[in-house]
């Protein structure tokens, strides 16, 4: 099976900014346009903000690599057979494509990273792994990045503005960073039994 | 002589990591990067196999599909799409303008050599 990045996110009224929200869950993507505003909660997740200068449509991303035991010395290209790569590459790949279909050209495209956090000891790589993939592919991708606020111990609350490109990060209160942890170890054991792998159809 | 394919993608990243792929088994890979470069490339050499991806600006996936499949030179060289689409809808447009195999990414390199090795023989 795919990734489950396909899931739409919850959608919600914010009253203080006054704009529609849509929140993103670990594993999700969207793309959103006019007064729309994109949220989520990270801890070594990361999520990617991509936005269209020219139209002021953005979206984001939201995911985390599985554990895997290989140094990460070697670029992610040449361990695109490691199903961890294979799953951020994709949720970057998706995010770009989503913005291509609502007319986005990749040539006004902006970046900005966040999250990527090292909230307990024993995964602190993952978030710094998360971090350098992303940065990666966008090098590659040549989609320049504009800013990004990642690693630390601290989790985020993230608010995306695409139509003005701002982005909120707010301090996280004690009950948030519960449901980061809890989120992210549920997605992060599904992703390691994902083998991140999509369907193969023969037409004859 | 090693068999020649046409690896069409805007991901840039997308096509270094098939490059890699292919070439590491002794394919002789092309690269495009949408549609139109694809269809420059078809004049000028043979294919034994196509393989494409759908969402590409200027000319999509399946428009260029639809191309190559009227190019004299390359009109029965085998398509495989290879894209994040998975809908039932996109792949009967697919199987329509003739393509042979759909392969949703993400894709894991073994099991893409293994379509190609039965689609090129």
């Amino acid at each position: 099976m795919a990734p489950s990045s396909s899931h739409v996110p919850e959608v919600y009224y914010d009253s203080r900014f006054k704009r529609t929200v849509h929140k993103l869950l670990p594993g999700q993507y969207t793309v959103v346009s006019g007064r729309d505003m994109i949220m989520t909660l990270l801890g070594s997740c990361v999520s990617v903000c991509i936005r269209d200068k020219n139209l002021g449509i953005g979206g984001m991303n939201h995911f985390m690599l599985a554990e895997d035991n290989r140094e990460n010395n070697s670029n992610w290209i040449e361990m695109y057979d490691m199903s961890s790569t294979r799953y951020g590459s994709n949720a970057m790949e998706l995010l770009i494509n989503g913005l291509i279909k609502k007319g986005g050209n990749k040539n006004h495209f902006e970046a900005k990273i966040f999250g990527g956090a090292s909230l307990i000891s024993n995964i602190s790589l993952i978030g710094s792994k998360n971090i350098a993939l992303a940065k990666e592919y966008l090098k590659c991708e040549n989609i320049s990045l504009a800013n990004s606020d990642v690693g630390g111990k601290f989790p985020r609350k993230i608010f995306f503005i695409p139509e003005t490109g701002d982005v909120y990060v707010k301090k996280i209160t004690s009950s948030e960073t519960g449901i980061i942890l809890e989120q992210e170890e549920k997605y992060s054991k599904n992703i390691k039994t994902d083998n991140a792998e999509g369907d193969i159809y023969f037409f004859d | 002589m090693s068999k020649k394919v046409l690896f069409v993608d805007d991901s840039a990243s997308m096509r270094k990591v098939l490059g890699i792929t292919l070439k590491k088994v002794g394919y002789d890979v092309e690269t495009a990067e949408d549609g139109l470069e694809a269809v420059s490339l078809l004049d000028k050499h043979r294919f034994d196999v196509i393989v494409t991806d759908l969402n590409m600006p200027n000319m999509n996936g399946i428009e260029f599909i639809k191309s190559a499949k009227c190019h004299p030179n390359n009109k029965f060289a085998p398509i495989i799409m290879l894209t994040t689409e998975s809908s039932e809808e996109m792949r009967q447009q697919g199987q329509d303008a003739g393509a042979k195999v759909w392969i949703v990414k993400p894709f894991r390199p073994d099991k893409l050599l293994d379509v190609l090795k039965k689609v090129v023989g």
